[in-house]
């Protein structure tokens, strides 16, 4: 359900409500459906550095072109929307329909920056979703990340319960399969889905491991269950050309980093075996 | 490095992209994107064919953004003729040619200042050099080397303009999971504190010369999360739970939060960040694999120590890291030759006539005022 109504008084009491209110170019309204499952795309920093992110803008098609699948995005509002928010009892909500972040089934964050951490936590609370993954009931969201700093998602085992590794064009469909299904069968017991999304190589799902530790220094992390995998290979596209996405990028309304058309030509690093940013 | 292998978009694609996308958005500039877009196979043909399109008008600039434009050939920049003239960036990464070797970064001096020379002469004033400090084995005199590199740009530059300008952008190094560097311990604030300062009084009365750097605390940080395990859950939530969002931005970046969070976890900077790890112990990542064998990246580590170079695998014999066969695929390139200049250099004649815009922008994202 949207929110527009109750958000939209509050928009003139904050800096840069153009960062709230999507309408760019090449925006999609999808049509939710109770058998679809809906992700909200989030990235966990401002609209302004998140909006031109093209991993998010690529699911974001990726998923609307699936007849089992829905994708809005969001971004963290600013401290003094985030205020406004809380005081008025509302949640994280979609740039896209304005519809509370409650009503999808999956926020999925890219995580592009560790410092963004703090982001996510607040991003999950906002949406009115408890933190800790354990906290979670079969009714609340499943919160999925993805993007470079997923190779070592330890620090954020505790709150997320999916950890896509690698690229995610392909992957994405399939967790969309797996959660469509969960959600048509009535979202029994959370456990299951947990399980199916293990079964989908590339995805981690932390809460099926344990870390062990001994005088102070980690030993092992090993599964606790048997749907999940001793180790989790990372998902990598073999032809880049079978995906020529984003095919509709966001031209968006207002000032944002890096606006122009971006094109990746390849992906992928073979150079500056210690570099400071591994691709 | 985790997201070999290198898969390349068909550069007949690319410039259906392109064409395609800059009709339909309006933009007149399109990046090229990727870490390293110079070394693109095809970069030449699709920035000719962008740039000569009729129906673009012959006026859509071309943007090569990349943190590591070693292998950027200004010959490329000729191509670029409408574009406006913003700043120039070049990532040597390191000061001195022996602490390049040990991170693979193999550009030379005299390919640097080639490619600067050839910026000044073609109209740029303003050059950013990228570099970072904290680097495993670096000494004082690797620090100091980026200022005699800053310093000979600005020579440069006044054999061409009055007034050049350089800004050297220094980073703290934060090593990275399933990077050869991930057993490396992290430099303390302290001593990145002091490599900055030493920098910064070195270049003191430099003319032309700006430094800019990136806050330690922040890289103390980062380096926790980067190489963390589970036990920072807590300390990521105590942070959160006392108002620390948006740490990403240096104005909200609160390094108390963090270490009072640390403190009562019972938890110590120096066990993730500045401890050197060992080959046997169990990294925080050891059950996911980004298809890079650790005895691989063990021994790229020592190889590193020991400053042996490897050259770009695509066009060289295998080194066998195991990123291409365990996913049955080999590196899928457009173009069956190296491009002129490739990663090992620019390597190319720059004297290439006329003026040469080119927008040059660092991958990482410029923060845009907060409000």
């Amino acid at each position: 359900m949207t929110i527009w109504n109750q958000l939209e008084p509050l928009l003139g009491k904050v800096q840069k409500p153009a960062r709230y209110i999507g309408c760019e170019d090449g925006a999609q309204t999808p049509h939710h459906h109770p058998d679809s499952a809906a992700w909200l795309l989030a990235y966990p920093d401002t609209y302004e550095i998140g909006l031109p992110n093209q991993g998010l803008q690529i699911l974001n098609e990726i998923i609307n072109e699936r007849a089992d699948g829905v994708a809005e995005r969001t971004y963290a509002p600013w401290t003094d929307l985030e205020e406004q928010l809380r005081s008025h009892g509302l949640p994280l909500f979609s740039v896209d329909s304005h519809r509370a972040a409650g009503d999808f089934d999956i926020l999925a964050f890219n995580l592009s920056a560790e410092l963004t951490y703090t982001n996510v936590l607040n991003m999950v609370d906002l949406a009115g979703c408890p933190v800790r993954s354990a906290d979670r009931s079969a009714t609340d969201l499943l919160i999925g990340v993805g993007g470079h700093c997923t190779y070592n998602p330890e620090p954020i085992a505790d709150f997320v319960d999916f950890v896509v590794l690698g690229d995610g064009e392909e992957v994405v469909g399939e967790i969309t399969e797996v959660v469509a299904a969960w959600k048509s069968a009535g979202k029994a017991a959370r456990i299951d889905v947990l399980r199916a999304l293990a079964g989908v190589t590339g995805v981690y799902v932390p809460a099926l491991y344990d870390a062990l530790f001994d005088d102070g220094m980690l030993v092992a992390i090993t599964p606790n269950d048997p749907a999940a995998p001793e180790v989790v290979e990372k998902r990598t596209i073999a032809d880049l050309g079978a995906w020529p996405y984003p095919k509709n990028q966001l031209v968006p309304l207002t000032e944002v980093v890096h606006d122009r058309l971006n094109v990746e030509v390849f992906r992928g690093c073979t150079a500056a075996a210690g570099s400071a940013r591994p691709g | 490095m985790i997201t070999r292998p290198v898969r390349e978009r068909p550069a007949d694609q690319v410039r259906t992209m392109v064409a395609e996308g800059l009709k339909r958005t309006g933009y007149d500039e399109v990046a090229l994107t990727s870490l390293s877009t110079a070394d693109f196979s095809g970069i030449d043909q699709v920035v000719r064919d962008t740039v000569n399109d009729p129906s673009c008008g012959g006026q859509v600039s071309v943007s090569l953004p990349s943190l590591r434009v070693d292998a950027f050939t200004v010959g490329i920049a000729g191509e670029i003729q409408k574009a406006r003239r913003t700043g120039l960036t070049f990532a040597p990464e390191a000061g001195t040619w022996r602490m390049r070797q040990v991170i693979n970064k193999l550009i030379t001096e005299e390919d640097l200042y080639a490619a600067v020379r050839s910026a000044y002469s073609q109209g740029w004033r303003r050059m950013k050099l990228y570099f970072l400090t904290g680097l495993p084995t670096e000494t004082d005199e690797d620090t100091l080397g980026i200022a005699t590199l800053a310093r000979r740009c600005i020579e440069i530059g006044r054999e061409y303009h009055r007034s050049p300008s350089v800004t050297v952008s220094l980073g703290g190094f934060v090593p990275k999971p399933f990077t050869p560097f991930q057993w490396f311990g992290q430099n303390t604030r302290e001593e990145l504190q002091r490599k900055i300062y030493l920098l910064r009084d070195e270049l003191r009365r430099d003319h032309g010369i700006k430094l800019k750097w990136h806050d330690p605390k922040a890289t103390m940080a980062e380096g926790l999360v980067s190489r963390g395990d589970r036990r920072l859950g807590p300390v990521i939530e105590d942070v959160w739970r006392h108002g620390g969002t948006f740490q990403e931005w240096s104005e909200h970046f609160d390094l108390d939060l963090w270490e009072a969070a640390l403190e009562r976890a019972g938890l110590r900077e120096e066990d993730f960040v500045y401890r050197h790890r060992t080959e046997d112990e169990a990294l925080p990542w050891d059950h996911l694999s980004a298809g890079l064998h650790k005895d691989f990246l063990w021994q790229d580590w020592r190889d590193a120590l020991a400053e042996v170079g490897l050259e770009d695998c695509r066009w060289t014999p295998c080194y066998d890291c195991g990123a291409c066969t365990g996913y049955g695929i080999e590196h899928v390139v457009a173009s069956a030759v190296p491009p002129a200049g490739g990663s090992q250099g620019t390597g190319q004649d720059l004297a290439v006539g006329g003026e040469v815009p080119v927008v040059l922008l660092a991958s990482k994202p410029v923060r845009v005022g907060a409000g």
